[in-house]
């Protein structure tokens, strides 16, 4: 039996007395709310009920349980794996426009030391991307650089590469690709016309897909579209409700719209009831200022305004008949205004409420997360052209939410100066994540760290020569490779074929004691 | 109804005790089944079989923690499950559950005796019985139940990201114990 099972197996049979109470206990939070979760569990049970198991489904990470996930511990072209947790190729670097009198010369150096001394394993590499930049023509030149890495917002501060400039460290500019990957259906190959769940790319190949025509990256570059649609909101404060007795005391607005001449975007809502006719419910829990619920409530109309509405408190979340509650009561202004400006004033609002304490991702200016939402927007939300089934209800905290999360290639760009006939040296410094299948899943490859790069993807430059090396290698064995390191012969430094479009290297980790991780 | 009761209609064979489970854990076992599984379909059909278990376990069992005698059942039924089809599905919440414990293995050579699953269920309670009442609570409410990090930063009003590294201390804290206590797994 694996032994992470195991261990799931004995936890099942902790004692019944630990179990019993860690149902019951009130959480030292600021106030008793426990039992004001479990009333907003079920009532989001109930709520959810509407949506059904689909709605479920946004809760889940990266696109829960879509059957069409990576699968693990299959073979792949050329020998390598497809894992389950894929964290894409290592890049070439490019120009931003191509210039023949420009070659490179690319050195990439995988470090497999301990990330601290008492570390019991190798997870991850230090990796030192090389290039020699050659100028052939009699003039000095200069371009503009481009290096592509794999990441996302919220892990970009760990992932974002360090850039020298013969030997000096320079601040490039970021710009982010919109979100890589796909979407697929609650059914995964059952569904394939489906658009519910997330599908992040899952080998070196979707990467090529993505890179190979250019339009990738040239929307990488290009500006965000403009969110200057005119729109009317209704904007929740005040609120009052009988917290103490019904402590997921429920508010609900409802309305009829003409579904062709108006669209909702809605922002702190957590249950919603529709029909085709142009019935709408949107129902928020009435904010504790303890309990992490939403405290803004906005309703953002594009369109035809909505009318006349009602407001109606409900004890619970549960909006139905007989579960009414009069107390419950809210001050709804309406106001016109801009897009741009609500949206940018909820990203303020979702990472002051639900971000680490320094608001933002790190590195990522609110101009650009903008840009990025924005972007979002267009591609696969509301102004889309095919609207993502994940997105249709227009919930506007998802996607901010989502942009920060979603797998991406960002660029980085440094304008640098060749001589005439001469040399620079450009080194790209990053922390490289593996991919690695899930422990315990039953996959031959659990245990085992994939590194894949590619050697002309996405790139306009000429290379002249690429080699690869293996440093601090003494703590790994490689499982898989198409490199041609020999540990046991000490070859760890080999010349590439650049023709080859990309090569893998799967490592294992081996633990301090000098035996492989089971 | 109160527990003994629903016990009672088992033992009696009326049909009721399953409506009356149903009523009053059919959320709790349903939670559990949906945490580890993810695959709604999949967790509901667990749920359906824990019922069915019940029904035929009781009598001649008399259970005393009837609520954590059923989540048992349902993790037991879901974990099994996830066994017999995880080549054919994906089921996030447990490989994600599964990824995170393999924190807690010890470290420990394998020469040491390997231990029923029984006792060791024994050793996590009794590393369960040091800790603080919210670290114990946090701990099962992740591992017992499945909850997700961020409904259970939500519930007790911090961060995911924030919780993530208190989960990892705790992780690394039952680690550290097996391997104090010689335990290898």
């Amino acid at each position: 039996m694996e032994r992470e099972k195991k261990l799931f197996d004995a936890i099942t049979g902790i004692r019944d007395d630990l179990i019993e109470q860690a149902q019951d206990i009130k959480p030292k939070t600021k106030g008793p709310k426990w039992k004001a979760w479990a009333i907003i569990a079920a009532c989001a049970v109930l709520v959810v009920g509407i949506g059904g198991i689909m709605l479920w489904q946004n809760f889940l990470p990266l696109g829960g349980s879509s059957g069409d996930a990576g699968s693990g511990g299959n073979g792949h072209e050329g020998g390598s794996t497809v894992f389950m947790s894929y964290a894409g190729p290592v890049f070439p670097l490019t120009l931003s426009e191509q210039d023949s009198k420009v070659s490179a010369d690319r050195h990439i150096t995988y470090d497999f030391s301990l990330a601290n001394e008492d570390s019991l394993r190798v997870w991850g590499a230090g990796m030192q991307d090389n290039y020699i930049l050659t100028n052939h023509s009699g003039q000095a030149c200069r371009v503009n650089i481009l290096y592509p890495f794999a990441g996302s917002f919220s892990e970009l501060e760990k992932q974002q590469p360090t850039i020298r400039i013969d030997g000096a460290t320079v601040k490039p500019t970021i710009y982010p690709g919109g979100y890589s990957g796909e979407f697929t259906g609650v059914y995964g190959r059952d569904e394939p016309d489906g658009s519910e769940n997330l599908k992040p790319l899952d080998s070196w190949e979707g990467y090529k897909n993505l890179l190979a025509d250019g339009s990738y990256q040239e929307n990488a570059f290009s500006s965000y579209p403009e969110l200057n649609q005119k729109v009317t909101v209704y904007e929740f404060s005040d609120y009052k409700a009988p917290l103490e007795e019904y402590r997921a005391a429920t508010e609900a607005i409802s309305f009829t719209i003409d579904p062709a001449k108006t669209t909702i975007l809605q922002y702190g809502f957590e249950g919603m009831m529709w029909n085709e006719k142009g019935y709408r419910e949107y129902s928020y829990f009435v904010p504790d200022g303890v309990t992490m619920r939403a405290e803004s409530h906005l309703l953002i109309v594009l369109g035809d305004d909505i009318g006349d509405y009602s407001l109606q408190g409900y004890k619970n979340g549960s909006t139905e008949p007989g579960n009414e509650l009069d107390t419950v009561s809210s001050t709804v202004t309406r106001y016109e205004g801009v897009l741009s400006d609500i949206v940018s004033r909820l990203i303020d609002d979702y990472f002051t409420q639900y971000g680490d304490d320094a608001g933002l991702p790190k590195g990522i200016s609110k101009e650009l997360y903008f840009g990025a939402v924005t972007e979002f927007l267009y591609q696969h939300g509301t102004f889309a052209n095919k609207l993502a089934d994940r997105y249709q209800d227009g919930r506007l905290m998802d996607i901010i939410s989502e942009v920060n999360i979603l797998g991406r290639v960002f660029y980085l760009e440094v304008p640098v100066t060749i001589p005439a006939g001469g040399q620079i040296a450009v080194t790209a410094n990053l922390h490289k994540k593996p991919s690695f299948d899930f422990a315990c899943t039953g996959s031959k490859n659990v245990g085992i760290q994939g590194y894949d790069m590619v050697t002309h993807l996405g790139s306009n430059l000429h290379f002249g020569s690429v080699a690869a090396e293996i440093t601090n290698i003494r703590d790994i064995e490689i499982i898989r490779q198409n490199f041609g390191f020999d540990l046991s012969a000490g070859v760890t430094e080999v010349a590439l074929d650049p023709a080859v479009e990309h090569y893998y290297l799967e490592i294992k980790a081996v633990n301090r004691l000098g035996k492989a991780k089971r | 109804m109160e527990d003994h009761e629903i016990i009672n209609l088992y033992w009696n064979r009326d049909e009721a005790a399953i409506q009356e489970t149903t009523y009053k854990y059919g959320r709790f076992c349903h939670s559990i089944a949906i945490n580890i599984l993810t695959v709604p379909e999949d967790a509901e059909e667990c749920v359906s079989d824990t019922y069915h278990k019940v029904w035929n376990t009781i009598p001649p069992e008399k259970p005393i923690a009837f609520r954590a005698w059923l989540g048992k059942i349902v993790r037991n039924l879901s974990i099994n499950r996830w066994n017999h089809n995880r080549a054919q599905k994906r089921y996030a919440g447990v490989e994600i559950l599964l990824s995170e414990l393999s924190d807690c293995i010890p470290d420990t050579e394998t020469t040491e005796e390997i231990l029923e699953t029984q006792i060791l269920s024994g050793y996590i309670s009794d590393w369960l019985d040091t800790l603080a009442s919210m670290e114990r609570l946090l701990f099962i409410r992740r591992y017992w139940n499945g909850e997700e990090l961020k409904q259970l930063a939500s519930t007790i009003g911090t961060t995911p990201n924030k919780l993530a590294g208190r989960m990892f201390r705790l992780r690394k804290g039952l680690s550290a114990y097996l391997t104090e206590k010689g335990v290898a797994i």
